[in-house]
């Protein structure tokens, strides 16, 4: 019934137009019902259609189809091929209104692409350019031991991106040797959540500004691998300006994956930073006595 | 309380010591905001008897200074290595130490103990509901406390999330 719809105003330029029914004689539906419907579609298939159906339609439905958008590195080859839309992105200088319309940013890369010229630099190249671009992003998930953080524009990008004022989410998962100081961009963040990332000291690309910090994290989850509370420790908290990142967090959910550079005491510098403020505590310890 | 431990004293524990130098790097008595606490302890037992872990103990030692907002405890015991004798192994873990330092936190409200049993026999788990007990702090301060004894797996459980841990 609905695709009749489509296929009905399809024709037209202009939504609510007559739509031939079988049953019933013609008929006019009314616009707020037809966007009712549209509103009621949630699945990316259906609602691309509805954007290709008339250009009334293609503003609401281009909104919720690049809300929550994924970059699946491993099964994505096309997008970052020419004429793929990560590829176009970055590539030319259109005004392209994609780059407002994304508000949840996934972004997967567990294997790498080997399909691609120029391999895994080349997508790391490219991811870096696509969210440099971004001006609404609101929350940045990044996961994939495929994504190689030695990559500097893809650094630079991580690093632009979270100085959007509206960027409040951060999630990473399963990196290896994440530039744990790069955080400190991220001005206005309320949520950090670390989940299998090992952490480097530093890698941040030269001729960059020092970041300010206004302190707005309130929800840090983190499981400590490979010294990661050591290194949290050593490389942010030694400093005001990383001490001040954590002033006001609430809420911390610290988990032990594994007595490997389990230390007792890299946890105080963390609640030092953050004791006046934090409420809820979640401590996930190994109690292996390991020592 | 079984002889062998009887003849366990805390300084022969590594673990212990370990635990009782986490307990001092935490220092919850400095979190002047803290209204929830939520953690995981192992309680390992073999041939009836309790391992060299003293879980219980770093969360005595944790709770004898208690910030003073501090409203809302959770715990999560895994129970690891059911296997007969080991009815009373709270008793002798320091579970009943626990209960006493618990009643000198000012500000309690609500504790929720959620134990995972996945190796005890029934009779094993039937046994624990008579010790994972908190009488003297729950009659003194009034407080809401909230048990739960689960089979799940282990390995399912190694990274509960709080979402879990809530009833």
């Amino acid at each position: 019934m609905f695709l009749k719809v489509l296929d009905a105003i399809s024709d037209s330029p202009l939504p609510g137009a007559r739509i031939g029914m079988d049953d019933y004689k013609e008929k006019t539906l009314p616009l707020e019902i037809l966007e009712n419907i549209i509103n009621a579609v949630d699945d990316k298939k259906t609602l691309k259609a509805c954007a290709l159906s008339c250009s009334y339609f293609q503003r609401n439905c281009q909104r919720r189809l690049f809300w929550d958008f994924e970059i699946n590195c491993d099964r994505d080859d096309a997008a970052f091929q020419e004429g793929g839309l990560i590829h176009t992105v970055v590539h030319t200088n259109l005004d392209i209104n994609v780059v407002s319309l994304i508000r949840y940013l996934k972004i997967e890369n567990r294997y790498g692409v080997w399909g691609l010229y120029g391999g895994g630099k080349a997508v790391d190249h490219m991811l870096g350019g696509f969210i440099k671009k971004l001006t609404a992003l609101e929350k940045l998930d990044v996961r994939g031991a495929g994504l190689e953080l030695r990559h500097g524009e893809l650094v630079n990008g991580l690093i632009t991106v979270l100085q959007l004022p509206s960027l409040r989410e951060l999630k990473l998962a399963s990196l290896n040797f994440f530039p744990i100081q790069i955080i400190l961009w991220g001005q206005s963040l309320r949520r950090i959540e670390f989940e299998r990332v090992i952490f480097v000291p530093s890698i941040v690309p030269g001729g960059l500004k020092k970041p300010l910090i206004s302190p707005s994290l309130e929800e840090l989850k983190m499981d400590n691998r490979k010294n990661g509370c050591s290194i949290l420790g050593l490389h942010l908290l030694s400093s005001a300006l990383g001490r001040a990142a954590f002033t006001k967090l609430k809420k911390l959910h610290l988990e032990y994956r594994e007595s490997e550079g389990d230390r007792p005491n890299d946890i105080d510098r963390l609640l030092s930073a953050c004791q006046s403020s934090l409420e809820d505590l979640n401590l996930f310890l190994t109690h292996d006595g390991m020592l | 309380m079984n002889q062998h431990a009887a003849t366990l004293t805390e300084p022969e524990f590594p673990a212990y010591k370990y635990n009782k130098e986490y307990a001092q790097s935490i220092r919850l008595s400095r979190m002047t905001s803290l209204r929830r606490f939520s953690t995981r302890v192992y309680v390992t037992t073999r041939d009836g008897y309790l391992e060299e872990e003293h879980p219980f103990r770093f969360l005595r030692d944790l709770f004898l200074e208690c910030s003073p907002t501090l409203e809302s405890i959770h715990l999560l015991c895994f129970h690891r290595f059911g296997d007969t004798g080991d009815e009373n192994i709270p008793e002798i873990s320091g579970w009943g130490e626990l209960d006493r330092v618990l009643m000198s936190c000012p500000g309690l409200r609500e504790i929720s103990v959620v134990v995972c049993c996945t190796q005890c026999t029934p009779d094993q788990r039937a046994a624990h509901q008579g010790v994972y007990d908190l009488p003297m702090v729950i009659r003194a301060r009034n407080v809401k406390f909230e048990r739960q004894f689960t089979d799940v797996s282990y390995e399912v459980n190694i990274s509960l999330t709080t979402r879990q841990l809530s009833f």
